[in-house]
């Protein structure tokens, strides 16, 4: 893992709505279908698998940036870049490094949906993708739009 | 006058009607102009209102036209629609600059409007509910017409009603045009995998004599089927707004009613006699006139749909977006031309389909998706 350098504080993540920031809804007419839309709205319809409270017993990846972390957002935040990713030898033990903001991790609550959130922020570091993610009240990563 | 050319005395009638009425709209030596009287009713699909049924309606066109003209800033509940309350006009062709009408077709020398007018009521169903104005549906009319209205006993001399014919989309689904292409004698045969290249319409609603529901349903939903009475001067229709210069009716007809303009009091039409015809194949008649928003009759004969499910594979595609959650098997794609998809299966298939997926977004190459309804059931990813 690299240093991503000097970083300056980004302003606490926004908490609007995802209807803001110029995105309309998949079903919305007239869309410009090269302005992407937020996530379905049923979005937490998988089932939960064991779902755990933060883990604070759990390794916990280096810190690339001290001035770099915020506070949770607890909402949604658009269009950041994912830089790093760091995982430990835990099914769930994946974190990403959101540019400005820092180390998130992605939410435990079922192995499945954390390793396919790991798949769509892997996408993103990959391709250099921004992401827009969604913040659960432990301000770990809950869903992913990449 | 050329004796051969009857047409010509017919136009020179209209336009000097259209004269004293100040010019509403602009007639034309049209495609339909040259057809012989027989071959100009073999078009129209809609069985003709007896006298009776038409001067039971005296003041229908007005009450209409009120009524129509009432609805602009009326509020808008589904949450599909662009905004809270309707505008002063509204064209499914021209929606933020995107276009959810599909081309024009041409029935030929069949009575099969009403399979006409229902198609292109799904087709741009389709396209705006899935916000995707690329998604290029053509459904096959012929298989609305000539197999599934045939059941029921309609012939292209005998017409035909779009309660029976949307209900038969609803119900049976149609499939797409490659796999059974319309011909209007009916030739041709209905490719066997038809179950799996098909369309339904969902949500189906009644419209008949609200046009405040009908542009309700226009600016949230799509294109509404509509029936309405055809005088003998709407053959040489260019461009304007359409009323009625003569009260000689020549049958009905039906058609897809794609917007409306209230400065021009009107609504906006899609027909389905060729870019020959018309504007381009498009019209626009007055509100109230030719008793558009109901049909004399006891029938009912304005239709739309809420939506319509595709069980089919669609062309290849871009991905343009991922999303998943913390939960099990909770994955969507955004496809380019079809919108948000729900990857189908348990938390194994999602995760497969995902890596695919997230190649092809990555890469930029295209994916052929098999749609079910909203769930993609299958994905091939193109190198």
């Amino acid at each position: 893992m690299t240093s991503t350098g000097s970083r300056t504080r980004k302003p606490k993540p926004d908490h609007a709505p995802p209807d803001v920031h110029g995105i309309t809804t998949a079903a919305t007419p007239g869309a410009d279908p090269s302005t992407m839309p937020p996530p379905p709205p049923d979005t937490l319809t998988g089932t939960p698998v064991s779902a755990t409270t933060m883990d604070v017993s759990a390794p916990r990846p280096p810190q690339l940036d001290p001035q770099g972390i915020s506070a949770p957002a607890a909402g949604w935040v658009y269009g950041r870049v994912i830089t790093h990713l760091w995982s430990y030898d835990a099914s769930t033990g994946v974190w990403a490094w959101v540019d400005g903001i820092g180390w998130k991790r992605l939410a435990p609550n079922s192995e499945f949906g954390h390793s396919h959130m790991a798949l769509l922020a892997t996408m993103a570091t990959h391709g250099n993708l921004t992401v827009d993610y969604h913040e659960d009240a432990s301000g770990r990563i809950d869903q992913v739009l990449a | 006058m050329s004796p051969d050319r009857p047409h010509l005395s017919e136009l020179a009638t209209v336009r000097a009607a259209l004269s004293d009425l100040g010019q509403p709209w602009q007639a034309a030596e049209t495609r339909m102009s040259r057809l012989s009287p027989e071959w100009r009713a073999a078009r129209l699909g809609v069985p003709t209102p007896t006298d009776q049924d038409l001067s039971e309606r005296r003041g229908q066109p007005e009450a209409m036209a009120a009524a129509a003209l009432a609805a602009h800033g009326q509020s808008v509940t589904a949450a599909n629609a662009p905004q809270a309350s309707l505008p002063a006009s509204f064209d499914l062709r021209n929606v933020g600059g995107n276009n959810y009408v599909t081309a024009i077709r041409d029935q030929g020398g069949c009575g099969s409007c009403v399979a006409f007018g229902c198609v292109g009521a799904m087709e741009s169903t389709a396209a705006y509910t899935h916000g995707s104005p690329g998604m290029a549906l053509d459904l096959s009319e012929q298989h609305l017409f000539f197999v599934h209205a045939k059941a029921r006993g309609y012939t292209c001399a005998t017409g035909s009603w779009p309660d029976d014919l949307f209900s038969d989309c609803a119900a049976k689904g149609i499939t797409f045009e490659d796999y059974l292409p319309y011909h209007d004698n009916g030739s041709g045969t209905l490719n066997a995998d038809w179950p799996n290249r098909l369309a339904k319409a969902v949500g189906l609603v009644n419209l008949t004599g609200d046009p405040a529901a009908i542009k309700q349903h226009i600016y949230s939903y799509g294109g509404v089927a509509s029936c309405f009475v055809v005088y003998n001067d709407f053959f040489h229709y260019r461009n304007g707004v359409y009323k009625h210069t003569t009260e000689d009716v020549a049958g009905g007809h039906c058609i897809t009613l794609i917007g409306w303009d209230d400065a021009d009091g009107c609504w906006i039409g899609k027909n389905q006699w060729g870019t020959g015809w018309g504007d381009g194949g498009f019209f626009r008649i007055a509100y109230g006139d030719s008793f558009i928003e109901d049909y004399p009759g006891d029938r009912p004969t304005v239709f739309g749909c809420t939506g319509v499910n595709l069980r089919a594979w669609l062309p290849a595609q871009r991905v343009l977006r991922l999303f998943a959650t913390a939960n099990d098997a909770n994955g969507w794609a955004y496809l380019q031309n079809f919108g948000w998809a729900h990857l189908a299966g348990g938390p194994h298939t999602t995760t497969n389909k995902l890596d695919e997926l997230t190649h092809a977004r990555a890469s930029g190459h295209a994916v052929a998706p098999f749609l079910d309804g909203s769930e993609l059931s299958s994905v091939l990813v193109y190198d």
